[in-house]
């Protein structure tokens, strides 16, 4: 019997896997100061090269500023190891890279235009990532379970509405180069457009969610297809095209085309029916060719990419020009690049923000390219597997929808640049100079990180997939 | 600042980039390992619970004795006979698990459930699992469309054998040994 209980002992002490639990969650969060520790080298010495590329020695002041913003980095790492030491460990190190050599771009082309403090794009941006991670802690801490947020599902829905008519509101809105999407209010211009996509992804997973079963078994058939009743569509269809009125209105076909995607997927994740992908590609084809007939600007923008090297539209006035130099940009970098400073990205216009892959394309060539599009790549597909690695249905297709509105806006923008789609003005997320793009993609950061948090502490419970 | 330094950085820079993004993916490759090291840990806590279960069966004659002398009719047994876990067989999380232990496990709407299914068909509060001497028993919890044990509507609380439907809504569960 002695040396039954002995065995037995022996027994509890082999169950150990209460213990583990700390461990790796200290685990993830030393992966990610690793990764941060070596992006913040990566992007100073972007920053180095610039200026030793551009004036031929460095400058210590937007070093400083710089070794700040990762001093709030490091805050919100801090921050993640009280509230959610399980998240993910990439997203912050991918997005902290792709916003230091946003920086380190932008940076470099106010040194060509020799405008400094205040006024240099670079520095803006550099108080914009500042604000952005004050937005992650807040999310972090106010957001203290993301399925909350399903409660708040028609506020949100109502809030994303509200946000995209907010532009076309006499005092405060604001056209700039043709769309009316900005709104003004003291010295900051914002695009509340990109706050929208992230309300509008809540309310789409609250709907979704709760309404899904009924989109997909009831109804009736209709050429094939099972069509949904109307009041199970009813809501999500007026949303819907109150969103592509205001754009219709706005004049902004990159918006339009971001939240018919995110609609799309998210009904498609939903549903795992293929009738509506084939519904609302043809839906994308129709639309793309009706604008194309009646709306003078979209016609513009087509013939600008089918036919951008014709001299006639060339020297038009909004004509290729922009386009055009984009891709002289691309091809004058080649495989490797001109070298940080040392290329000419300053002759496309807006090479700051729309531009900017033309720009890092020139100065980093296809390998530097091909490198930031692996880290597009890294962040997204962890954001996917975080959807399906969850046990909570809303939470798994909010981090689709959010994860999938970063991949779109990179296919939308990055085709645009490459003349694979016509261009469309969209910013390319964490890169591109614009201080709502840059807070809205750090917010989806946050909800990203929580929701991988509470997948990873429910994983006591649900043992696999 | 020469042509030729500036190209040496041209070429470091682009070096950093890519040894970052490898960095970056040996840091997925080991998070992807450390997990696996998680499941032999589960599955050597399992073998370590099978020789418990011997050890309880043959020394005490427990009432929870393991279930391999009769399988056929045992009901789910419990933590020290076998691993037990909830799977889901149908619905649209079909292939979800859930270790069983001896807490309850409830399944309903709200948030607060242990298992969450958000549809039309289940209530907010609609079934509840609860490991009861020896076996796992199911009751309603007063569910607007009702809870299905092998096809048949529950009305009292009811002992679940092992790989016995439960239909809960449009998904269906069942208790399997691990």
């Amino acid at each position: 019997m002695a040396e039954l209980s002995l065995a037995q002992a022996e027994l509890h002490t082999g169950e150990i896997p209460k213990l583990r639990a700390p461990r790796t969650s200290q685990r993830l969060r030393n992966i990610e100061l690793g990764l941060l520790c070596s992006a913040f080298t990566l992007t100073t010495l972007a920053i180095m090269f610039v200026q030793f590329g551009v004036v031929g020695r460095v400058d210590i002041h937007p070093l400083g500023l710089w070794t700040l913003v990762f001093g709030l980095t490091l805050v919100v790492h801090v921050i993640l190891r009280m509230v959610a030491p399980q998240a993910d460990p990439l997203f912050i190190p991918l997005a902290f890279t792709l916003n230091g050599l946003g920086i380190a771009e932008i940076y470099r082309i106010d040194l060509y235009a020799q405008s400094l403090g205040w006024d240099a794009l670079a520095t803006k941006q550099l108080a914009w990532t500042a604000l952005a991670l004050g937005c992650v802690a807040a999310v972090l801490l106010i957001v203290r379970d993301h399925r909350a947020l399903q409660r708040y599902t028609y506020t949100f829905g109502l809030v994303a509405v509200v946000l995209l008519l907010l532009p076309a509101v006499p005092l405060i809105g604001q056209e700039i180069s043709g769309a009316r999407v900005w709104i003004h209010l003291g010295p900051l211009s914002f695009q509340p457009g990109e706050i929208a996509k992230i309300a509008l992804a809540v309310f789409f997973a609250g709907y979704l969610v709760s309404h899904r079963e009924s989109l997909s078994v009831v109804g009736r058939k209709f050429l094939g297809i099972r069509m949904p009743r109307g009041r199970d569509l009813g809501p999500i269809i007026a949303v819907w095209i109150l969103s592509m009125l205001v754009i219709v209105i706005q004049k902004d076909l990159g918006t339009g085309l971001l939240f018919f995607g995110l609609f799309l997927v998210m009904l498609y994740v939903a549903t795992a029916r293929v009738s509506w992908v084939v519904l609302g590609v043809s839906l994308i084809l129709l639309g793309g060719a009706l604008a194309n007939q009646f709306l003078g600007y979209v016609h513009d923008r087509f013939a600008n990419w089918y036919d951008a090297f014709n001299p006639a539209i060339y020297n038009a006035e909004g004509g290729s020009y922009q386009v055009v130099q984009g891709i002289f940009g691309l091809a004058h970098g080649g495989l490797l690049g001109t070298g940080l400073g040392r290329g000419m990205p300053y002759i496309t216009p807006v090479s700051q923000s729309d531009y900017i892959i033309s720009s890092l394309g020139e100065e980093l060539g296809l390998a530097g390219i091909f490198a930031i599009l692996c880290i597009y790549v890294l962040f997204i597909a962890r954001g996917l597997r975080i959807g399906f690695s969850g046990h909570d249905d809303f939470g798994g297709l909010l981090a689709v929808g959010l994860s999938f509105v970063v991949a779109l806006q990179c296919f939308i923008v990055i085709g645009g640049i490459t003349r694979l789609l016509p261009l469309t003005g969209l910013t390319t997320p964490f890169l591109a100079a614009g201080g709502s793009s840059l807070v809205a993609n750090w917010i989806i950061v946050a909800l990203l990180l929580r929701i991988s948090d509470a997948n990873r502490r429910g994983s006591g419970r649900v043992i696999a997939q | 600042m020469s042509e030729l330094t500036l190209l040496i950085f041209k070429v470091a820079f682009l070096i950093a980039l890519w040894v970052f993004v490898f960095f970056v993916v040996a840091a997925v490759r080991r998070d992807l390992f450390g997990e696996r090291v998680t499941k032999l840990g589960t599955a050597a806590t399992k073998q370590a619970r099978d020789i418990a279960a011997v050890f309880v069966g043959g020394s005490r004659d427990s009432a929870s004795s393991p279930t391999p002398q009769s399988p056929a009719v045992t009901a789910a047994s419990g933590p020290l006979g076998r691993a037990l876990e909830l799977v889901i067989v149908s619905g649209t999380r079909v292939g979800d698990r859930l270790a069983l232990t001896t807490e309850p496990v409830s399944i309903g709407r709200s948030s607060d459930s242990t298992v969450v299914i958000r549809d039309d068909f289940t209530s907010s509060h609609h079934a509840r699992l609860e490991y009861r001497s020896g076996s796992w028993v199911v009751s309603d919890l007063g569910s607007t469309n009702g809870t299905f044990l092998s096809g048949k509507r529950i009305s009292a609380p009811t002992v679940i054998q092992l790989d016995q439907p439960l239909t809960i809504g449009a998904t269906t569960f069942a208790i399997r040994a691990v």
